[in-house]
């Protein structure tokens, strides 16, 4: 019979190697460049084409996410139906999401197929003419689809912080309305994806299984695009904040308050990241954090509570979030701050450190499972200019950071006079 | 073809090993053969909020997750109408723990008062976070309620009202745990870095030792053939009038759930579907539509959902519905057509399995199905449905007198 009081011994998972597998990266003919992580048991495949075409180079508010909607909606030779047929008969899905800096467009389908589409994504990347009819129809329910969003105290939460944060001309901190969507023009588009997408600045990245002539295959559809004009982010003034605390009501019979309490953080190369990610983990960042056992575990006041950093390119933010009951909303939000407070003031034990580096190293070994994942890594670091050294210093960071370290980095980051703080019920 | 073995235990545990050497993580996955339609529809919520309890600490260990934590692990759970499922990831080498840690609360929960004071709020609160604070967020609440008369799906996992879980007691924890949280009644699935031997010694040394009980035997009532069509209206503050309209369907082992599956695909999976084609695009009635179904163990529902574009009338946009199917039962998809969702279906089912969790928690669910060699062997019930097979599945659901339609409108 297994003595069960006493716990099985453990190998420290901080004594793992952690390493990063290998990335290739070719040019095409055009340098636009291809990185790609061969490997796994499944016959699939995921490509994906980042652009740097996100909001932050929009002069209009909503071009830049219409663009990464509509480019896939008609080209010079096929209709929306005849694109989105031909996607779905071979059983692949092709996404664009829109975000700040860059829009990623991924393909994700059966290795078999990959010749059969390859040659319509490059028609996507070359000949789309944005028709009357769908323009209006994406303008139509992409208004109806905000009305809706517009009712939830979350989203409109994440909106209102940013705002807050980075002031409403950021790129980061600006918000579209329904008045924006109004107003969107087809030129603004057309001239648009002119600019970032056919004149653009591309990366590929494919992980996955594929055949030998795959390499052949992306050069002969992609290796002859007149692109590669390097985008440079544009300068982006952040300004001091006009509120920093904020009640917004959009619900006068709302049950629950969505929470918010943010800073602007240093980017992702600040020597202080790194630290930074472990003491945030301890805080807020996983299931046993400082922010979820006492708000949740301990008085109930809430179903989910977060910390997190977040990875913009220019400017990022260190932020709390919660959904709270309404009436405990005042009493959760002090409780975010005396958990702040007690980090500043104490250093973490050893035994809670220990903890963290062992779930950590845990984490970072199951994040690369499969060339998906481990392409995931790969693309976070090159999209921002940095290698597997980031990689390494992540790892070393978790299984070395010092009680005192984290101390000296709650004393500089977490003072509850530099968060801004929103409720929105 | 994913490899697995299988064995049991003497006290009726049954075990699945699927050995992947490529990671180095190991799956520990439990499910639990109770869900919502096994509660009392006086005290519902509870299979979900039984969940919670589960990580309020076993008989012999205080806490669950700092230990699995220390083990560089993390673990969740999910509950639904038929099953509770929990399943955490660590490195392989430290697979024992997972296996201390599952075994004790399998053996006895610490039934701790502190835990269920606090879980009930952190329910109240994930039920109004999900079902009170959002618009629409009580449609399925009443969509349920209207298309199940007798059997338990006519509630939602999370319960019908806020009252039934705020007045659970600890005896009613109690009865749940040893009703239901028998070896018998669940399975036990292994993955990735482990051995078979290393498994069975595993589970006979952590699981073996724990009691038989008394297995549990589902007696549910069964829905009575629905007769005629059933209406719903309901005005709330919301942005734009909504439709929800829902039939009976197969249930997850009935030879017609593969074609009601395509079905649901060429009606809305994707923009070259009929309905986004027929509704959104060219008549510009809708400005959101999707058709699924719930796949579960009993029957089921098939369900079409979408929000009129404003000005668009409710009934006219049903009216345009009930055209679609019309045609869906007359026009038989050409041979591309049921290509294109057949195909839908191969790539979704690959790309499922590239997950090492995924495969664990296939294998599990299959298992309870009946077989979880079911997870290499359903693509070609999938792949066998014919163009007859759709439209015949078409006509034996989207019956009027099989319906149930609740319109959601929007306060003026």
């Amino acid at each position: 019979m297994p003595d069960r009081k006493k716990a099985p011994a453990l190998k420290q998972p901080n004594a793992y190697e952690v390493r990063l597998p290998a990335c290739e990266k070719i040019e095409l003919k055009n340098q636009v460049p291809l990185f790609y992580v061969k490997g796994g048991a499944e016959p699939v495949v995921q490509i994906e084409w980042v652009l740097r075409a996100g909001n932050i180079f929009e002069t209009n508010k909503g071009v830049a996410a219409a663009v990464a909607a509509l480019f896939k909606r008609g080209t010079g030779k096929k209709s929306a139906f005849e694109i989105s047929r031909q996607f779905e008969f071979f059983g692949a899905s092709f996404q664009a999401a829109c975000q700040a800096e860059y829009v990623v467009l991924s393909l994700e389908t059966l290795s078999k197929y990959i010749g059969e589409l390859l040659p319509l994504v490059r028609e996507l990347l070359t000949d789309a003419i944005f028709p009357d009819d769908e323009f209006e129809l994406y303008r139509q329910n992409s208004i109806q689809h905000l009305q809706v969003y517009l009712k939830k105290s979350d989203f409109v939460a994440d909106r209102e912080m940013g705002t807050m944060l980075f002031g409403r001309n950021n790129p980061y901190g600006k918000k579209t309305a329904i008045a924006d969507l109004d107003k969107l023009s087809l030129t603004d588009i057309k001239n648009f994806y002119e600019k970032n997408y056919l004149d653009g600045d591309l990366k590929i990245f494919a992980s996955g299984q594929w055949d030998k002539d795959f390499v052949e295959l992306m050069e002969h559809n992609f290796g002859d695009l007149n692109i590669g004009n390097k985008k440079v982010l544009p300068d982006v003034e952040t300004q001091e904040p006009e509120i920093r605390k904020n009640d917004l009501v959009i619900d006068s019979n709302g049950v629950q308050a969505s929470i918010r309490i943010a800073r602007i953080f240093p980017d992702k190369k600040h020597p202080d990241f790194q630290k930074a990610l472990v003491l945030n983990t301890i805080f807020g960042g996983y299931f046993g954090s400082r922010l979820q056992s006492n708000i949740r575990e301990d008085k109930g006041y809430t179903y989910g509570i977060y910390s997190y950093l977040q990875f913009n390119l220019k400017y990022t933010l260190w932020g709390i979030s919660t959904e709270s009951g309404k009436e405990v909303a005042d009493a959760a939000i002090s409780e975010v701050y005396k958990e702040m407070v007690r980090l500043t003031k104490e250093e973490v034990p050893e035994e809670e450190l220990q903890l963290v580096r062992n779930y950590s190293i845990g984490r970072q070994l199951n994040g690369l499972d499969g060339p998906f994942r481990i392409m995931d890594w790969w693309r976070m670091l090159i999209m921002n200019d940095l290698d597997e050294k980031y990689f390494e210093e992540r790892i070393r960071t978790i299984k070395t950071v010092t009680p005192g370290e984290l101390l000296e980095i709650a004393k500089k980051y977490l003072k509850p006079e530099d968060f801004l703080e929103l409720k929105v019920v | 073809m994913i490899e697995f073995s299988r064995f049991s235990l003497a006290n009726g545990l049954r075990v699945i090993v699927h050995e992947d050497h490529t990671t180095p993580m190991a799956v520990v996955n439990v499910l639990y053969d109770v869900g919502a339609r096994d509660e009392n529809p006086e005290k519902t919520g509870f299979a979900h909020m039984f969940e919670h309890l589960m990580f309020g600490g076993s008989i012999n260990i205080p806490v669950y997750d700092s230990p699995l934590q220390m083990a560089g692990g993390e673990n969740n759970a999910y509950t639904t109408s038929d099953l509770t499922d929990y399943y955490c990831r660590l490195p392989a080498e430290n697979l024992e723990t997972a296996f201390w840690l599952e075994s004790d609360r399998m053996l006895s929960l610490a039934f701790s008062r502190k835990s269920l004071n606090v879980q009930k709020k952190v329910v109240s609160e994930e039920f109004k976070e999900n079902f009170i604070n959002q618009p629409y967020g009580d449609a399925w609440h009443k969509l349920r309620a209207l298309a199940y008369r007798v059997h338990p799906y006519q509630w939602m996992t999370i319960g019908k009202d806020l009252s039934h879980i705020e007045s659970a007691r600890l005896q009613d924890v109690k009865d749940f745990f040893f009703e239901h949280y028998t070896p018998a009644n669940a399975i036990l699935t292994v993955a990735g870095n482990v051995s078979l031997d290393q498994v069975k010694s595993l589970a006979e040394k952590w699981f073996g030792e724990i009691p038989v009980r008394k297995k549990y035997e589902r007696h549910l009532p069964e829905e009575p053939v629905q007769t005629e069509a059933r209406f719903l209206e309901v005005t709330a503050d919301v942005p734009l009038d909504a439709i929800y309209k829902c039939w009976h369907g197969f249930s997850r082992t009935d030879a017609g759930f593969y074609s009601m599956d395509l079905l649901t695909d060429i009606l809305s999976g994707g923009n070259s579907s009929r309905l986004y084609q027929s509704l959104v695009k060219d008549k510009k009635l809708f400005s959101s539509i999707s058709c699924y179904h719930t796949g579960s163990i009993d029957p089921g529902m098939v369900v079409i959902e979408g929000k009129l574009v404003r000005g668009v009338k409710i009934e006219d946009g049903d009216a345009a519905i009930q055209e679609e199917l019309e045609k869906m039962k007359n026009n038989p998809p050409d041979s591309p057509e049921l290509q294109k969702v057949k195909n839908g279906t191969e790539s979704s089912l690959a790309f499922e399995d590239v997950s090492l969790m995924n495969r664990a928690l296939s294998l599990a669910n299959y298992e309870l199905l009946g077989d979880a060699n079911y997870i290499n062997t359903e693509w070609d019930l999938y792949n066998a449905v014919t163009t007859d097979d759709i439209v015949s599945t078409a006509k034996k659901i989207f019956r009027k007198e099989n319906s149930s339609t609740l319109y959601y409108r929007k306060k003026n």
